[in-house]
Formats: structure tokens, sequence, C-alpha cells
């Protein structure tokens, strides 16, 4: 019982730390993590010697601002990272017929995607929520003014991490899908960046996984349960194609 | 200990496998004889459950492959054409992997892994990637990983094309210990000398349809016909067109001044060959007859419009 998801577990822990696929997510991450309330900081000075007049006292930074900013870098940047990173977890398998002695040896294709996504969803959120914490480290030390309280954050990095696994779920479907990672990683982002207008009409806004995200920035789960719901649920869709998609390849 | 009946594959419009039927019975090596196209692979891909099929079926010990895949599966070992690891894993890590799909505990594992490797000779290379190892190195491990859940019968594609001939003779060598080991080796090739070094059964597919299937030395003592070799002052297309109409000849290899010819009346070809050879007017440098080996066989087979 379960052999297949112990295994891959184990082997998708050896092939991240080989192939530095935690390392990139991580500097991907807490790089801005970093560096956002460092520029956050000087953009008041940045910006007057940049203009004649002086505009800085219109560019007020507060830890509120700061950290706001933060989980908008990461969703522009970071998300990106952690996509390409991922999207060829399937297409690499299936293409190179690495799969084939695995198969051979009545491996569970169901378990063997369980376990990635697991995997992958468990390490992006700690890495998500260690770039919370330092950030929330340097901003409280640069910035000053407008407090959010630490748990608040924390949640905003869960938040945050919900909306992350719904996408390595949509990811890990079209990389089962394509042969090429580079053409599931760009499919996934399209999809995800196209709810976000979707996301501003009322009528389904509240059941739309970039909900997660205006929680996030406001620092509360309010309003957002529905949206969890629908994320979790459609992960789990998305994640049941994939082992039928995976049930079904032809590895060889 | 394999039945296959009916199995048929197809790819789009494009039949793969149209039907076949073979036995392989326990404890033997079948050689899975055919050229480059003729199946071999899809029909090695199907028996280890790695691709469908659209019609027949697969019995391991009488059960039903459809039915018991995943336990079936724990029983045999695969050794494709061209193995594929993780590259970035050691041999002990690879196969720490491989027996995690299977079951095995930590202990089994580790004692397993030493036998396969030092079975394969690979154990001092154990500790490095194998990423790094060599073709010969690859096809080695690949073995080992298909021993590793001490599997009944072992599937190797092509195992030894790849290899050097020492390479070559080192796996056939092993081929034969496993077999005394209690091992069913089924294995498919190209080259007919491997065939007739170990196996004991044979099969022929050509254009997925199984020409011949029978013990090798059944097959010796059925299909073996002389052969004529044949080598002229000039180049032989010509003599070789003429003679190929002839009613008792089967068919006409030839290469450049040699030329081979396969008769199907060895009375009429005695009395006969020769003299037509002179009244063509083509200088005979050698004229010999030899007794056809599984080549010849499998030449006469695939080239044949009928069963033999």
């Amino acid at each position: 019982m379960m052999r297949t998801f112990k295994a891959y577990f184990k082997k998708e822990i050896i092939e991240s730390i080989r192939q530095y696929r935690y390392v990139i997510i991580a500097i991907g991450i807490v790089f801005f993590a970093v560096s956002n309330p460092i520029l956050m900081k000087m953009l008041p000075k940045i910006l007057s010697n940049q203009m004649s007049a002086d505009l800085s006292s219109l560019f007020v930074v507060t830890r509120r601002a700061a950290l706001i900013n933060h989980i908008g870098d990461l969703l522009e940047i970071g998300f990106l990272v952690i996509i390409f990173t991922l999207s060829s977890t399937l297409s690499d398998e299936l293409i190179s017929k690495k799969l084939v002695f695995p198969y051979s040896k009545g491996c569970s294709p169901a378990q063997m995607v369980v376990a990635k996504f697991i995997h992958h969803v468990l390490a992006t959120s700690l890495i998500i929520v260690l770039g919370f914490i330092i950030n929330y480290y340097y901003v409280n030390i640069l910035i000053t003014g407008d407090d959010v309280p630490f748990l608040s954050y924390m949640l905003s990095a869960v938040l945050v991490g919900v909306y992350f696994m719904f996408n390595i779920g949509m990811c890990m479907l079209f990389s089962s899908l394509f042969k090429k990672g580079f053409v599931a990683g760009l499919i996934s982002i399209a999809v995800s960046y196209s709810l976000i207008p979707i996301s501003g009409i009322n009528a389904i806004k509240a059941y739309m996984p970039y909900r997660l995200i205006s929680a996030a920035t406001a620092f509360s789960i309010e309003g957002a349960v529905t949206a969890i719901i629908t994320a979790a649920a459609v992960s789990t869709l998305f994640i049941a194609l994939t082992c039928y998609r995976m049930s079904k390849a032809e590895v060889i | 200990m394999l039945r296959v009946e009916g199995l048929k594959k197809s790819y789009k419009d494009f039949e793969v496998l149209k039907g076949i039927d073979f036995e392989v019975p326990k404890g033997c090596i079948y050689g899975f004889l055919g050229k480059n196209g003729a199946g071999k692979t899809t029909t090695m891909n199907i028996l280890t459950g790695l691709i469908g099929f659209n019609g027949g079926n697969v019995f391991y010990d009488g059960k039903s492959f459809k039915d018991n895949k995943r336990s079936i599966l724990s029983m045999i070992g695969y050794v494709p054409q061209d193995p594929v690891f993780y590259g970035y894993m050691n041999a002990y890590e690879y196969l720490k992997f491989i027996g995690g799909l299977s079951g095995m505990v930590e202990l089994d594992i580790k004692r397993r892994s030493e036998e396969v490797l030092s079975i394969v000779g690979l154990k001092e290379a154990a500790k490095r990637k194998v990423g790094g190892y060599s073709g010969g190195m690859l096809q080695r491990f690949a073995i080992a990983v298909a021993l590793f859940n001490r599997p009944k019968m072992l599937f190797l594609d092509e195992p030894t094309s790849s290899l050097d001939p020492q390479g070559r003779m080192e796996i056939l060598s092993l081929i034969k210990e496993l077999k005394e080991q209690g091992i069913t080796v089924f294995f498919s090739t190209h080259i007919l000398n491997d065939i007739e070094r170990v196996c004991d059964q044979v099969t022929i597919l050509d254009k997925g349809v199984v020409l011949v299937s029978d013990e090798l030395k059944a097959l010796k003592d059925k299909y073996i016909k002389p052969i004529y070799d044949i080598e002229l002052e000039e180049p032989c297309e010509e003599v070789a067109a003429k003679i190929k109409s002839l009613e008792w000849v089967q068919n006409v290899v030839c290469h450049n001044t040699m030329m081979s010819v396969y008769v199907s009346d060895i009375e009429a070809s005695k009395t006969k060959l020769l003299g037509i050879m002179a009244d063509s007017g083509a200088a005979v440098i050698s004229y010999s007859l030899r007794k056809s080996d599984l080549e010849d066989i499998f030449i006469r087979l695939v080239n044949s419009d009928e069963n033999l």
C-alpha cells in the first residue's frame, strides 16, 4: 500500500536537491522577500533624485504597503519561477522514457502523480512561508507605520500557498498533456493570468482562485472561504485528470 | 508460463500486430526474432504492461494479464532497448527507488542491491552517478534493475545490439546463468547468432504476423535446406535474375560477385543448376553447397509470400 507514493515522494526530494529545484524556487521567492523592503525604503529617495520637484512626501511607504507590494511581486516573478521549474515534472518523465522501469515494476500512476503534487505543493508552500517570514522581518526593520500583525501576514502566506496549489495542479495537468514542459508552463501562465480579469465579475468572483490573493493583500480570510474550497476542489479535479492521463499514457 | 492469443495492436489505421499467437514454456530462453519494424518491441511493450493492446489475450501462468496486471508485473522484469534512468542518482539510490516501488523492505533492498550489482559486475561503479555510465554499463545496470525484484520471467529487448563483442558474450552468458536459476528469459533480437547460441525456442515475426514458432532444434530440422554459394567473375545481378525465375529456386541473394541460391527442390538443383550457369555464359570461380543456418531460415521466411 502506498509504496509508489513513498518511493516517488523520496525520489522527488532527491531530484529537487540534485537538480537545484529548491534553490531555484527559494531564490525566486526569497530574493523578492529581501529586495522588496529595501527597494520600498529607497523608493522615495530614488524618486526625489529623478524628479525636479520634491514629490517624496507623496510616496509614504508603510509596512502594510510594503507587505502588499511583496505579495504582488511574488505573483508576478515568483509565480513564473515556480511554474517554469515544475512544468516539466511529468512531460520530461514521459518524453525521456524514464517511466519505463517504474511502470514495468507495477508502479501506480495515480500514486506517482499524487506524490509529485503533494511534494511540489509542500515544498513551494514552505518556501513561500519562509519568504513571508523573511519579508516581514526586513519590512519591520526598514519601514515604520501601519503595522500588520505577524499572524495575519502568515495567514496571507497560507492563502497565497493555496493559490499556488491550484496553479501547480493545473501545471501538472498540462505537463501530462504536452511533450514540452515549456509549453505546459506557458499555457498554465496564460490560463492563470486570463482568470484575473474574470475574477472581477461580481457573480463569480467569490469562487475564483484569484479571490485568495485579494484576501491575502487584505490580510484577512474574510470572504475567501468559498475560494479556498473552490481552489481545493478544482485542484483535486486537475490531479484526478492527471492521474487518468498518466494511467493511459504510453510511456515508451 | 506465458501464452499470447490473437494479440492485436494498431496505431490509428496502421496495424502493427495482426493477431499473433505463441507460447513460452517455463524456464526456457525464448528468442523473438524479426526485422526492424516487425513488431518485436511493440509486443515486448505490451507484455510488460507499458502499452495497451486492441485485441486478443495474454496469460501468465494461466492468469489474464488484463485482470491481474499489477500482480503479474511484480513477477516480471524488463530491459528496454535504450534504458533510461534518473541520471542524478547512483546505482544504490536507483535500486532503492525500484525496491521501494516493488514493496521490498530496507534490509532486503540493501542485500539485493549487493547481489544484483555483483551479478552484472557493477559493484565498483555503484557509487557513481548512473548518468555517467557507458552504454555497456547502462545495459548491465538495466539487467540489474530488471532482476531486482526477483522476477520469474525476464524480457530483454535487443540487449546485445549496442554492445561490443566482449559485452555481447557477457550478456549471453548472463542469460544462460539466469536460465540455470530458473528464470524464463524472453529476448528479442535481430542478431541471429545470439539466438543460435542461447535460445531453446524461437518465434519469427514479420510485418506483425508470426511466421513460425517452434523449438530451435525442430525449426532447424524442419527448415534447413541446402543453399548454393556461387562466386562469379562478374557482378551477378543478371544471372541471379535468370535463376530466380526458376520454379525450384526459392530466392537468390546477390552481393557483388557472390550469390546464394536457396532451393526448394534439392534433386532438381543438383542436376540442373550447374548446367544453367554454364548456359548463361557466366564465369564461375567457385561453387559450393552448404547447409543453411538460422540466418538462412530467417531470410527464407521473411522473403517468402507464404509460410514454408
